[in-house]
């Protein structure tokens, strides 16, 4: 904390001149070029996609660079696929109602798990995280049985459950840590103030917690958004299927051609959410908000 | 407004730890009450107690006259002012000096109504808008003093609002809690590690150690009056000397040599029976003084002592002397003093057969000389070595403890 108000001056202070007294390090050219082959190779499947989706016919399998006759029919079509709508409908009700319990229910675990002293907090917690090393594939057939029975099979909840189950622990994990920085002046100051347990735990715990309530919630919603396993096991029809799912049930307009085209441009589609999500949010996970809290 | 009133109250945590041990304490409507101990005495702990912030494990607390001690904190109309600010990062100073009257769902207009008076107080009007952390320590710490008196809460409790201040600052921030305080006639607990600040600021000190309150006084009578080593010690600055030595009949074998027995001190020696008696020698560096600046009419003593060091501070100059201790000096009380004062750059005196001396600006004692020194021995403290309890204190209730 001291030391982001000590800097601040520096970075304001105007740029020293190249070459002028200290040794600046130097930044070697082949570490320009390391870094640009890791960022094209990361980027360069997003970039195939958007060629494949903008091709259509012939194109789709030429193997171009760039599209030659660039179209939005498969756009189109996928818009005009009611199955698809659908699934990102599903998609979107599944991945929000997941993350907002995951997170409630998660700073509560959380917060008692930072705070409180009582006795098994570390058993409980390394039970918490090992859910996480659990296969998901393990648990996705006997889910099946179990859903089909207490009819639960291909509804949202259906999926919610398990895939709670999962984001959970992660949840639990980050804000544990994010709980842990708050300085316990702060929620005794608001004890003192007048604040009941849980109004200290809202109006100064929680805001406090932002940045890592915003990074267990982005974590959570892209794992249940991306979500593929539970999304083909646990529903049998475009009633419930999450759109990872609704994809794989593409078809071509002949058994013989492949839906290439559509498929990237769903691909695309489902990942532009998540991109502005994680645009959006990335300063607030960066931002530390305790700043200024306490002596600095 | 109300009096804090412990009856009897001991904090002890699971382990078996007894924190505070049997305190009883009232603290008046309207004073300033200072807790002042080295660290790990209690005296946090107490404060902790009156906010609610810690369960009493038996007696009672109450205040204004009615037992608190299963209110929770929001219950009780109290303010506290913390070390370290507690000053809500994500909210403005208007907000977070507003934020218990929100709490308590006051009236919008009168919140801003009390934070603009107590921001005017605290010269803190020009930052309400601004951020705990685009502050200097010197305004977050009147942030808090804010927030602690828009509330008009009964009591205000100060958890060494002042220790994380640089020293200058300390020193007007002191006088600004005391303005404060004597303005708005609330009731204070103020706990504080720091002798100096316990001496100027409060109406009453109560000096604790290892969970014990050792003893509750005006501060001019704990200086004059200690009632026993550890207060001695721990109240004054530079700190009391202390020697071994023993009274026999008239005099007090010294290591520097045999002084009279003044009248005053016989008298109150008598009171513990007479003969021969080991004692615990105090005397406190301003009752020594360059034998060519003795103080006329003062009853003294002279003797010869190798200076080893001089301070000047201007005003004064503090004599450092060597001398042989008679037998060890071994108390509790004295070496956790020691302890405590580790890494302050208070000149320390005591078992180490080392001792301090005040004298007169113009004294030309040097170190490495021989030089004489005068004591006034009206103004000795004689000490039990065994139970460390004051011998020569004034008041009748000597030995009660």
């Amino acid at each position: 904390m001291a030391a982001t108000t000590a800097e601040a001056p520096q970075a304001a202070a105007p740029r020293k001149k190249k070459g002028a007294g200290t040794a600046a390090v130097k930044t070697p050219w082949w570490l320009y070029v390391v870094v640009a082959a890791i960022v094209i190779f990361c980027l360069f499947p997003f970039y195939w996609m958007i060629n494949i989706s903008l091709k259509t016919g012939a194109d789709l399998t030429n193997g171009s660079a760039y599209p030659p006759n660039p179209t939005l029919k498969n756009y189109q079509s996928v818009f005009q696929n009611g199955d698809f709508t659908r699934a990102l409908l599903n998609s979107a009700v599944v991945s929000v109602v997941t993350t907002v319990a995951a997170l409630t229910v998660g700073s509560f675990c959380a917060y008692a798990l930072a705070r409180l002293r009582f006795k098994g907090k570390f058993p409980i917690l390394a039970l918490v995280l090992s859910i996480t090393t659990f296969p998901a594939i393990a648990i996705a057939a006997p889910l099946f049985r179990l859903w089909s029975d207490i009819g639960i099979f291909n509804t949202w909840i259906g999926l919610i459950i398990p895939n709670l189950t999962f984001a959970l622990p992660l949840a639990i994990y980050i804000l544990v840590s994010f709980f842990k920085e708050i300085p316990k002046d702060l929620e005794e100051a608001a004890l003192v103030d007048g604040a009941t347990y849980f109004q200290a735990f809202r109006k100064v715990v929680v805001p406090l917690a932002a940045p890592g309530l915003a990074t267990a919630g982005i974590l959570t919603f892209i794992g249940v958004w991306n979500e593929f396993l539970f999304a083909i096991t646990l529903t049998s029809s475009p009633k419930a299927r999450t759109v990872p799912a609704a994809i794989a049930f593409f078809t071509g307009s002949t058994q013989f051609e492949r839906p290439l085209g559509t498929v990237s441009a769903a691909s695309v589609i489902i990942s532009i959410p998540l991109i502005f999500l994680v645009l959006f949010f990335q300063k607030r996970i960066v931002a530390g908000l305790t700043a200024g809290a306490v002596k600095g | 407004m109300a009096e804090i009133e412990f009856d009897d109250v001991v904090k002890r945590y699971p382990d078996g730890f007894e924190a505070v041990k049997h305190m009883s304490l009232e603290i008046r409507d309207g004073e300033l009450m200072i807790l002042v101990g080295p660290s790990g005495c209690g005296k946090s702990t107490a404060l902790r107690m009156i906010a609610g912030l810690e369960d009493i494990s038996e007696g009672d607390l109450k205040i204004g006259g009615e037992v608190v001690n299963d209110l929770a904190p929001k219950d009780r109309d109290i303010a506290m002012v913390f070390q370290n600010y507690a000053l809500y990062p994500h909210m403005t100073v208007r907000e977070n000096m507003g934020f218990a009257l929100k709490l308590r769902k006051e009236d919008p207009n009168e919140i801003n109504r009390r934070v603009d008076e107590a921001a005017k107080i605290l010269d803190l009007e020009q930052h309400l808008d601004r951020k705990p952390a685009n502050l200097s320590g010197g305004q977050r710490q009147r942030v808090a003093m804010g927030r602690a008196i828009v509330r008009e809460p009964k009591a205000f409790l100060m958890d060494e609002p002042l220790s994380n201040l640089d020293a200058k600052l300390r020193v007007e921030m002191r006088a600004a809690v005391s303005r404060l305080q004597q303005r708005l006639e609330t009731t204070t607990v103020y706990v504080t590690h720091d002798q100096t600040e316990a001496m100027t600021l409060g109406d009453r000190v109560a000096v604790m150690r290892a969970g014990i309150l050792q003893q509750v006084d005006v501060p001019r009578a704990l200086y004059d009056d200690p009632r026993n080593i550890f207060v001695a010690g721990f109240i004054g600055s530079p700190a009391m000397n202390f020697f071994t030595g023993a009274v026999e009949g008239d005099t007090i074998r010294a290591p520097m040599g045999d002084i009279p027995l003044s009248d005053s001190l016989r008298r109150s020696l008598e009171q513990h029976g007479t003969g021969r008696r080991d004692v615990i020698i105090g005397v406190r560096p301003e009752d020594f003084e360059d034998a060519q600046f003795a103080p006329e009419g003062h009853e003294g003593w002279t003797f010869e002592a190798p200076i080893e060091l001089t301070e000047s501070m201007g005003s004064e100059i503090y004599a450092h002397f060597d001398f042989e201790q008679r037998a060890e000096l071994d108390s509790e009380e004295l070496r956790e003093l020691q302890q405590d004062a580790g890494t302050s750059d208070v000149p320390q005196s005591g078992a180490s057969g080392h001792a301090v001396a005040r004298v007169d600006a113009a004294s030309n004692v040097r170190a490495g000389e021989r030089a004489k020194l005068w004591l006034d021995t009206e103004k000795i403290h004689l000490f039990d070595p065994g139970t460390g309890q004051s011998l020569t204190r004034a008041s009748d209730n000597v030995g009660v403890a």
